[in-house]
């Protein structure tokens, strides 16, 4: 935890009330943009042609590493049964 | 990573309060209950070896029970074929993907209209076996009762990693490419800056125990056997164009933008030129980075691949580039996988099918990088300034260890994929079934650690006077133009007939 021995004009007390006003604040922006914007966007149908699209094929946009994309399987066998 | 000064002459000058770290990428500790953890008893095993203990453990432990389950079974031309089977996939998971209500992530509806809780147990799963694995080997490492505090501080951060992937299994978010590292640092850094990170916490922000821990797992997926899938074309756009790039791009960082710290220099460098974050994490891992310079270097990634993977299959359209050629340029140049897979799609199924193929080629690059940045960092880097030569037994001392391990987990499971009768089915479903789910969670893992170590005003001279910007779009400009060069000649002129 941050120290409470750090000299600032504000009382301990008054300190910790503004950093979980902090906290709760920003979770309740992420809460909110993710529970609710972010539905919205994936309602339209532009956004929902494009993660119907991607899903058909298998690809999965935030794969990391090459094993997390579910299309490669079916690229492997092609290229190792030619 | 390290909070060490070796990498600038005079110590960090982009983060003053570095050289009052300790070594270990945990923070000093508040509480002296978490200071004794640290500093009183010494370490029995460093991180290396134990993230290689760990790994391995969990790598034979995969295989052994792949092997146990799997079985024969007769196909429909009379053969006997293997089976191969996974007894721990349906227990191993991470939060799945999910569109309207977070809840989808974890529990699901089956075909036939019943509620399935796999993903929740899968995560639970998943929790029991590190914090169990881990739990100990913390206790075995530095005795007494650090397991314990290990095992406690470890439920905070798994809730994390697991807020964190839930996060980031939003549907419109995976399709911007928007890994579930940067939900991972945005997490940490949220309670780090807020309330703080708690002190019960601390002793399970074990940044570079996890990293190295989720690479020597990653070491299993590298199969060398898979280098040829795409013959010479595919090996030419991405093991020749791209530690060109590497080399060319650290170069151009040290002699002409003259960067203060050579680890971002070259962070920044792999995670362009290989292939995003996965070659960020193994890069700052083998040259020392700091957590900062891993935070900005895929922050920056992150960004690019986003607005590459929107406009280069425009850009291809509207040059005419067929599709075999446009693909093998986004797999060269876009970071990210996933993201090359997307943009190769909108071109049509050949541009994917080319596209996915060379940069899986690229990832297997990861391993050689790592070595060689590895070697390259304890030759020259780290030499002693009076000294002419580093020999070869002082290069082995200070060779960082999990690398080894990253290269033989590389190694026995690319012999096994490439020599044994039914390998890749056996490999595959170690991989599938288990590693893969595991190494994604240390690396979740570790970028919520990295989060709860930083402050926003360490990050903050790292932004000033935009040298790792300038870099990476210098880097990114000189990949584009090799790629295109390179895919051209290979697949569009000399080898033409072969690949269509």
């Amino acid at each position: 935890m941050p120290s409470d021995q750090t000299p600032t004009t504000l009382r301990p007390r008054t300190r910790r009330f503004f950093r979980w006003l902090a906290l709760t604040g920003s979770l309740g922006i992420v809460v909110s943009i993710w529970c609710s914007v972010l539905p919205r966007i994936a309602a339209t149908p532009r956004m929902r042609r494009q993660l119907v699209f991607l899903d058909e094929r298998g690809i999965d946009p935030s794969a990391m590493f090459y094993t997390e994309l579910d299309v490669m399987e079916s690229i492997l066998d092609r290229l190792e049964n030619r | 990573m390290s909070n060490h000064s070796e990498n600038t002459p005079a110590g960090d000058p982009l983060n003053p309060s570095s050289s009052h770290r300790e070594s270990s990428s945990v923070l000093p500790p508040d509480d002296p209950s978490v200071s004794a953890n640290h500093s009183a008893t010494p370490k029995r095993m460093s991180d290396d070896w134990l993230a290689i203990l760990c790994a391995a453990t969990l790598l034979a432990v995969s295989f052994a029970g792949v092997l146990i389950a799997s079985g024969r079974t007769t196909n429909d031309q009379g053969e006997s074929v293997l089976s191969a089977e996974n007894p721990f996939a349906d227990w191993i998971a991470k939060p799945g993907k999910w569109t309207e209500s977070p809840v989808a992530a974890f529990v699901s509806s089956t075909a036939d209209g019943e509620t399935s809780w796999s993903g929740l147990m899968g995560v639970v799963g998943a929790f029991v076996v590190l914090s169990l694995l881990l739990s100990l080997a913390i206790r075995f490492r530095d005795g007494s009762d650090s397991g314990l505090r290990f095992f406690k501080g470890f439920i905070g951060v798994f809730l994390l990693a697991t807020f964190s992937y839930t996060l980031a299994g939003q549907s419109v978010v995976k399709a911007y490419n928007l890994e579930y590292a940067l939900w991972a640092l945005m997490v940490g850094l949220i309670i780090s800056n807020t309330v703080g990170t708690p002190g019960w916490m601390r002793p399970a922000v074990l940044t570079e125990f996890f990293i190295k821990t989720g690479l020597v797992l990653l070491g299993a997926e590298v199969l060398m056997s898979r280098l040829l899938a795409l013959g010479i074309p595919g090996i030419a756009v991405a093991w020749i164009v791209t530690p060109i790039v590497l080399i060319s791009t650290y170069i151009f960082g040290q002699k002409i933008l003259k960067m203060e710290s050579r680890s971002l220099n070259m962070v920044i460098s792999a995670d362009m030129s290989v292939c995003g974050v996965s070659a960020a994490i193994a890069a700052a891992a083998a040259c020392k980075a700091k957590k900062e310079e891993l935070s900005l270097a895929i922050g920056m990634s992150l960004s690019f691949t986003v607005i590459m993977m929107v406009l280069m299959p425009i850009a291809i359209k509207a040059i005419g580039l067929s599709d075999v050629v446009g693909g093998a340029w986004l797999g060269g140049t876009i970071d990210a996988t996933g993201a090359v897979a997307a943009a190769g799609a909108t071109l049509g199924d050949r541009a994917l099918e080319v596209a996915a193929t060379v940069k899986m080629i690229q990832n297997i690059l990861i391993g050689v990088s790592a070595f060689g940045i590895a070697t390259y960092w304890v030759t020259f880097v780290e030499r002693d300034s009076t000294s002419k030569r580093v020999g070869v037994s002082e290069i082995w001392k200070r060779f960082p260890r999990f690398v080894v391990g990253f290269i033989v987990a590389s190694i026995f499971f690319s012999m096994i994929h490439g020599f044994m009768t039914e390998g890749p089915e056996l490999v595959n479903s170690v991989i599938k079934g288990s590693t893969k789910t595991l190494r994604g969670w240390f690396f979740c893992l570790a970028f919520v650690s990295i989060g709860l170590e930083t402050k926003f005003s360490e990050l903050a001279p790292y932004l000033k006077g935009g040298k790792p910007l300038i870099l990476y779009l210098c880097g990114q400009t000189l990949n584009l133009i090799l790629t295109l060069v390179m895919a051209y000649l290979m697949f569009g002129i000399v080898f033409r007939d072969f690949v269509q």
